[in-house]
């Protein structure tokens, strides 16, 4: 289905405006439209706007001025429920099911009249499993939410959307939580979405998604849009100056290591998971000073429990962590920080930030209690302010200002906050779980940057990411996880992209 | 000014919002009178006269309100829900009276009553974290053991020979002066919510507390350590209900009864007090004055309308239900969005 300048647009938005009650101007004027049948993509920095304009778009927002229409009229949603009357669905970068729910329980409510009381109601059934017949999108109906990996709740708020006869799906950095063969999934089912005549709007910060499988792209800048092209008329690297206004370097020059004493080690760790059964079973690493160890391997293969010990979070059952020579184990966290620990956890919201702290109290979490941040008792607000203008200016975070809460940064701009204050630390051993998620293209790029910067100034650094290309690109040994365990690994000139995906299958050899 | 005070822009929600209560608060209270056949402006305007005509006798009753509305708060900043502020007050009453028989000087049995009060509030704290008691259970459990204690303490050993259901009094050089017309009590109880803010604030434990309060999680990552914060907001908590009772004791009534008449029930009014003052000691001054206004000027609308006494406290219970929905409404969301273990992924921003 070729977009030319023939069809209607299905949905448009003209002269949007939106100025948040900080006085935040998160969009200065945007003109956006999608024609029917098409995956659009919607590109831009950290705090460009893409969230806040599709939040207009589903009538959880309204614009401070500009106007909306659907198929010609004028129809500017007061609430999602009217957005989604006229074809309009979201799927928001966090998840929005209720996870003591089933999936059937979560799909009755938002039907057509759709309340509690819809609960067991046979046409929904009927309705849902046409839905997944039709698209190849199975999920299990009986399941609870919360028993459900990921990749399979994403398929269950688009299937929630769909129950609505959208019109026009809105995905909001859908594959920012998706293993690779879950991303391929999500796109083949994209794909038969654009052949029954639904639109996508498709936010990532991925280029090469986007130019896999968008038929045209819209670059927002700062609030404002930059262009609407064809995604086969530009390439990856037009996209990103674009998005940036600069030319961007895609590649990382990584001067080669030199790596001194072992700053951590892991001795034959295993790790209790959530459910009480063994998540890590055994591990054994080391990091040297002045290199980066990357550890792959697809989400939920004991990473997340690894990261956790290592970092104070969750105890260790049997096996040591040495920071540093000195033994640490099990130990809390602020020991683990004054040994010189440094720790970028994967889950930025519930974790990395306390949201309704200002972006100065948010600046120092973890090192407020002592010097220079405060004396015995007494905080020191005047140094901690310094701290967060310094993090602010040297690593280009875009806040509304040091007292406004980390609730009110875009997501990237969180991930920015916490990635610098680590930085920050000056640490001896830094631990990184998905640095980059949902990052934008030049933040990526700058905060593997900064991680090899740590490394050269000689800081060992444990670097945990789902994806692939972050882990060769920035690593100096790598090694994969399955289940539990270190299952192979090498330098990464000699790993292939299909040798690491068998590891990460557990394809053993 | 920063921070735990912000910047003047961040009160203008606030006040907004409190108006607004407030307007609703007294139109429902007028609504209650005018059905009766009272006249309204009448009553809420005798309310209001006959309190400011004696402001003395509004800040005596705001005192100890103040004080609990402290400790219920500073226990809910870090997400605990204190309702001991009844038992706690009573113990620094009782012990601060007894100490003052000895002492005959304020200072020492202030800071014994404080003490008392600490520890009995860390108790409830120590118990929930190392035998995961729930805090609601034992300070309930707690405020019946306190109550006892004192009726045992009062009629057993320091009866009054006149009266013996009342204790001794509380030695003449012992109690708090009253300055031309201001009781020192009361300014005690301000420096006591100065004091809290500063620390909440100010300090590293303060933002240890906080931070428990809002995402535990998160807290502990941040260094904070979820079991001490809770043992120390709870003793923080039972010292500030502590000098309640110590204020009253040596502030108003210099005397106790078995059955703490002189102070009942103004424990449990500090949960109401902490909430309309959005669990912020500078809310909290303010609305422990507003709640004795109510409950001075009260006296008033009886007087002056003819309405029962029933009838004025629903009128201020409603005003006051008024004003505290907002907060309750809030501390009931987010217990309820960070008590569904987090778990999960939660990915992206605003
Ligand atoms: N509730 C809010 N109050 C105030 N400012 C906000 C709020 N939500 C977002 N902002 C600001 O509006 C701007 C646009 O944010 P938005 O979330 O739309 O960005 P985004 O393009 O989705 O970024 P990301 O890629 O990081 O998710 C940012 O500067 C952000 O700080
Ligand atoms: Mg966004």
């Amino acid at each position: 289905m070729g977009p030319g300048t023939g069809p209607e647009p299905v949905v448009s938005m003209e002269g949007i405006v939106k100025v948040y009650r900080d006085g935040t101007v998160a969009l200065r004027g945007v003109d956006f439209s999608v024609l029917p049948g098409e995956i659009h993509g919607l590109l831009g920095e950290n705090g460009a706007g893409k969230t806040t304009l599709m939040r207009i778009l589903y009538g959880e927002l309204r614009p401070t001025s500009g106007r909306v229409l659907v198929g010609g009229r004028e129809a500017s949603p007061r609430g999602p429920w009217e957005a989604l009357e006229s074809g309009i669905g979201m799927v928001h970068q966090h998840f929005t099911l209720i996870p003591v729910f089933t999936v059937m329980e979560n799909l009755s409510m938002v039907i057509p009249g759709g309340s509690l009381s819809r609960i067991g109601d046979p046409a929904v059934r009927e309705k849902a499993e046409e839905i997944m017949g039709e698209l190849g999108l199975p999920v299990p109906l009986d399941a609870r939410v919360e028993d459900l990996p990921v990749g399979i709740r994403q398929r269950v708020e688009i299937l929630k959307a769909l129950m609505r006869d959208v019109r026009v799906l809105i995905l909001d950095e859908p594959t920012s939580v998706l293993t690779p063969l879950e991303v391929r999934e999500l796109f083949s089912l994209l794909g038969r979405l654009r052949e029954r005549g639904v639109t996508v709007i498709f936010i990532s910060h991925k280029l090469r998604e986007v130019m896999g499988i968008t038929d045209r792209v819209t670059v927002l800048r700062r609030g404002r849009v930059v262009g609407t092209v064809r995604t086969g008329d530009v390439t990856e690297s037009d996209l990103a100056r674009m998005m940036v206004g600069r030319e961007v370097e895609m590649e990382i020059e990584r001067r080669p290591p030199s790596p001194g004493g072992v700053l951590l080690s892991v001795e034959g760790l295993w790790v209790r998971g959530e459910e009480g059964g063994w998540a890590v079973r055994g591990v054994d690493l080391e990091v040297r000073s002045g290199e980066v160890l990357g550890v792959a391997g697809v989400a939920g293969n004991g990473q997340r429990e690894l990261v956790e010990a290592i970092t104070g979070l969750r105890r260790a059952d049997r096996g040591r962590v040495l920071i540093a020579g000195r033994e640490m184990t099990n130990s809390p966290p602020r020991e683990l920080y004054r040994a010189g620990l440094a720790h970028v956890p994967e889950d930025r919201q519930g974790v990395g930030l306390i949201m309704d702290f200002s972006v100065a109290e948010n600046s120092v979490l973890g090192i407020h209690d002592g010097p220079p941040f405060s004396g015995r008792w007494v905080m020191r607000w005047d140094t901690v302010r310094e701290r967060a203008a310094e993090i602010v200016r040297r690593f280009s975070v875009v806040v509304p200002g040091l007292d406004a809460p980390a609730r009110h940064l875009s997501g990237g701009n969180q991930q920015k906050l916490i990635v610098g204050r680590e930085i920050m630390k000056g640490g001896k051993v830094i631990v990184a779980d998905q640095p980059t998620h949902g990052l934008d293209v030049a933040a990526t790029e700058y905060i593997r940057r900064l991680l090899l910067e740590e490394r050269d100034r000689g800081a060992a650094v444990l670097l945990v990411s789902t994806d692939l290309d972050e882990i060769l690109q920035i690593s100096d040994r790598v090694v994969v996880m399955y289940e539990g365990r270190i299952v192979g690994g090498g330098r990464p000139e000699e790993l292939t992209e299909e040798r690491l995906g068998l590891l990460m299958g557990g394809a053993a050899g | 000014m920063r921070l735990g005070l912000g910047s003047p822009g961040r009160y203008a929600g606030p006040l907004a919002e409190v108006s607004l209560s407030l307007a609703i608060g007294l139109a429902a209270g007028a609504a209650v009178l005018a059905g009766v056949g009272a006249d309204p402006a009448r009553g809420i305007y005798a309310m209001f006269s006959w309190a400011l005509s004696d402001p003395s006798a509004v800040l005596d009753r705001a005192t100890p309100i103040l004080l609990t509305g402290l400790g219920f708060a500073v226990a809910a900043r870090a997400s605990l829900f204190n309702i001991g502020m009844e038992g706690q007050m009573y113990l620094g009453g009782l012990v601060a009276l007894v100490v003052s028989l000895a002492t005959r000087e304020p200072v020492l049995p202030t800071l014994a009553g404080v003490a008392v009060g600490a520890g009995y509030g860390a108790l409830a704290g120590i118990l929930k974290v190392y035998r995961g008691v729930n805090e609601v259970v034992s300070t309930i459990m707690l405020n019946w053991i306190a109550y006892f204690l004192l009726g045992y303490f009062v009629t057993i050993y320091y009866p009054s020979p006149q009266r013996p259901w009342r204790s001794l009094d509380v030695p003449v050089t012992a109690r708090f002066p009253r300055v031309s017309e201001l009781p020192t009590a009361f300014l005690v109880a301000v420096a006591a919510a100065l004091v809290m803010l500063y620390l909440l604030w100010w300090t590293s434990l303060g933002y240890d507390i906080r931070a428990v309060g809002l995402q535990p999680k998160a807290a502990r990552y941040g260094g904070a350590d979820p079991r001490r914060v809770t043992a120390i907001s709870m003793a923080l908590s039972g010292g500030v209900s502590g000098l309640a009772g110590v204020l009253v004791v040596l502030g108003r009534s210099f005397y106790l009864d078995s059955h703490a008449s002189v102070m009942a029930g103004m424990g449990f009014d500090g949960i109401g007090v902490a909430l309309v003052g959005r669990n912020h000691p500078v809310g909290i001054v303010l609305s422990s004055a507003l709640f004795a206004l109510m409950a001075v000027g009260g006296h008033g609308m009886q007087l002056e309308v003819g309405v029962p006494r029933e009838l004025v406290e629903a009128v201020t219970g409603v005003v006051i239900f008024a004003l505290a929905v907002p907060e309750a409404y809030r501390m009931l969301a987010s217990a309820l969005r960070f008590g569904r273990g987090a778990g999960g992924t939660s990915e992206g921003g605003g």
